[in-house]
């Protein structure tokens, strides 16, 4: 079985502050990290080629620090790498990001299955996976938190508005791992060492792709940045708890949090 | 004479109108027990007031639904309102949806298409906007129009909600959105409003090569805390594991997690893993409800980007208040009691 999962390098949300009040968004540290969700998506690859046995391709679309990415996913456990990275491609919006990643799978044939996350940590986005089975004429199931592999057919155990549910896919098919599916195993210390010493991650520019620039010019503009308010804070009450729990539940409607 | 100067000019009128030909909104309803969900009722008031704006119909669209949710659909805002059936739509499955529902847009041509950010909308949106090409804005926190570029200003949330993106796409054409459920207000419904209601069916739709199979009944991995959504959090002062198992069962109801203080790790009433602070996680969930917490400096810092924090404390002057969305002063058993009786009262 030859499974390709495309992961994406981001910066770490956690290292990001943003100040609502002063309306800026201040980078404390710098790191770059796997996206999430991608991780999971790499992890549930592995247990595949654990359980079958199967040929992990790590996919990734980015600049050139990428790489690091693709060399931890080697250490994780992934057989080979490509890095789709290339000045022509900075600045690409969502629908382009997913056009290139596509025409890049297209040229990893055959394969049983492409994995990817559902969501990204940094833009939010959540279209990447459903954009790609479409390019790519797949089945596609989506939110994905467990998948084993039964006599050809993919059961997956998924999300569907918030329930756990089970779907049944057949083969080749396309499967977005949602962020609370399993968290990722960490690298043997001495993959780690080989990912970078011996392994090799393959660089496609734009033009290995044969991407013209009128495909690659972005269509999405930014209008610009709202800060929501800050938060009210400090608002205590007393009372017997009956009333108290009303008072608690109440704020948890009017914030939709139930 | 420069011929291409009037040749360009010529072919930029002509790409203005066939811009134009894409008109209208259409929203791609959903139905649960007595009739539209409460998202479709919001998308469907937001569509009406942008095609005021824009001097257009808004159309609902529906799969398999009855003539009653179409008639819904009309009091909330839509002008017609399409009911997609035929082999292959009777329950959801993503090929046959995306297909009828491409067909449908083919033949409509609008320039905007919305759904609701729930799985139905997260799996047809990318779809189609594959499909046609097209932009498609996720996970909207808000919608506008842009009237002199006559597009859609799509807010969108950014790290996790921490701040906002406004974005646009002048010249792509249709536009998709999906909308974050429950961020829209509720609109009025006008039973009298006046629109017609079309059955349309498809008879030769591809079957779907996925299988939808149920409910799962196994049980799951726990996700990590620092990825849950809900955490409530004991301390010292819930006092013993029977204030500690009430906490846990709350988090249950409410689809969290249980977590604790050094306070409470000391006390053997949670394991390493789920304690927060400088020592433990650190977490960053909607809702955090903290149970007999005192609010020490080292526990803080671990929830410092909490959406919603709830504290429940004796001590008025408890370190904790300053920091709380609401601060409630009152024996945190007590309390926890009451919450898990109301919430058990309470039909999901
Ligand atoms: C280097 C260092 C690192 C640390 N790291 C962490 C960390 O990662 N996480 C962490 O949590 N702590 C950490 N601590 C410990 C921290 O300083 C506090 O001691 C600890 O958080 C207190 O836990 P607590 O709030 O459960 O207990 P307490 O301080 O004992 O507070 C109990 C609270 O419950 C209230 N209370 C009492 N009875 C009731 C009742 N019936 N109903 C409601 N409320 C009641 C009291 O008013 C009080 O506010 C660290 C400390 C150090 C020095």
């Amino acid at each position: 079985m030859r499974i390709v999962v495309a992961i994406k390098q981001i910066l770490d949300p956690e290292g990001i502050t943003v100040n609502r009040r002063r309306e800026r968004i201040f980078i404390n540290r710098e790191e770059r990290i796997i996206n999430p969700a991608d991780k999971c998506a790499l992890e549930a690859a592995l247990r595949l080629k654990d359980a079958h046995g199967a040929e992990v391709i790590a996919l990734s679309l980015g600049k050139p620090a990428a790489d690091d990415a693709l060399r931890e996913a080697l250490a994780m456990g992934a057989d080979s790498a490509v890095l789709i990275s290339d000045k022509a491609l900075a600045g690409m919006d969502a629908p382009t990001a997913a056009m290139v990643l596509a025409r890049a799978i297209e040229r990893l044939a055959p394969f049983d299955l492409v994995l990817a996350g559902q969501t990204a940590a940094d833009t939010g986005g959540d279209q990447t996976a459903g954009r790609l089975a479409e390019l790519l004429g797949l089945p596609q199931v989506l939110q994905a938190l467990e998948l084993s592999l039964d006599g050809g057919r993919l059961q997956v155990v998924r999300l569907w508005d918030g329930k756990p549910v089970r779907a049944a896919v057949s083969l080749p098919a396309l499967v977005a791992v949602s962020p609370l599916a399993p968290p990722a195993r960490y690298p043997h210390g001495a993959r780690i060492m080989n990912a970078y010493r011996q392994m090799q991650v393959s660089v496609w520019t734009a033009q290995d792709l044969g991407l013209t620039p009128e495909e690659l010019t972005p269509n999405i503009e930014s209008r610009g940045q709202v800060f929501p308010p800050e938060r009210e804070l400090g608002t205590v009450v007393e009372g017997p708890p009956a009333q108290m729990a009303g008072e608690i539940l109440s704020l948890l409607r009017m914030r939709r949090l139930i | 004479m420069d011929l291409d100067f009037l040749q360009s000019l010529m072919g930029g009128e002509e790409m203005a109108a066939a811009e134009t030909a894409y008109q209208d909104i259409w929203v791609v309803g959903e139905v649960s027990g007595e009739g539209l969900t409460p998202a479709t009722r919001a998308l469907l008031g937001k569509a009406r007031d942008m095609a005021n704006a824009l001097g257009v119909y808004v159309k609902g669209v529906l799969f398999s639904a009855p003539e009653s949710a179409g008639s819904e659909m009309i009091s909330y805002g839509a002008d017609t309102v399409y009911l997609l059936e035929g082999a292959g739509l009777e329950s959801f499955a993503v090929e046959p949806y995306a297909e009828a529902l491409a067909r449908q847009i083919e033949s409509g041509r609008p320039e905007i298409v919305l759904f609701n950010a729930t799985s139905l909308g997260g799996e047809l949106a990318p779809r189609l906007a594959a499909r046609f090409r097209a932009p498609l804005f996720t996970h909207c926190m808000d919608l506008g129009i842009d009237e002199a570029q006559r597009a859609l200003l799509a807010t969108v949330p950014r790290l996790g909600g921490e701040y906002y993106e406004i974005l646009i796409s002048p010249s792509l054409r249709p536009q998709f959105a999906t909308v974050e459920p429950g961020v829209l207000p509720a609109p009025f419904a006008d039973p009298y409003r006046f629109g017609s209601v079309e059955r349309v069916t498809f008879d030769d739709l591809p079957a779907g090569r996925v299988e939808m199979l149920g409910p799962y009944a196994g049980g799951l991995p726990e996700p990590p805390l620092s990825r849950s959504r809900v955490i409530v959090c004991v301390g010292r002062g819930v006092q013993d594991t029977e204030g500690v198992e009430l906490a846990r069962r709350l988090a249950a109801k409410l689809g969290g997690q249980l977590a604790g203080t050094r306070g409470a790790l000391d006390e053997g009433w949670i394991s390493e893993e789920q304690l927060v602070g400088m020592a433990g996680r650190t977490v960053r969930p909607a809702l955090y409800i903290a149970c007999g917490v005192a609010g020490a400096i080292q526990h803080m810092l671990g929830i410092a980007k909490t959406e919603c924090l709830i504290a429940i404390n004796t001590d008025p002057k408890a370190e904790i208040f300053p920091y709380a969305d609401l601060g409630v002063v009152a024996d945190a058993k007590a309390v926890l009691e009451e919450l898990n009786k109301k919430l058990d009262n309470t039909p999901a």
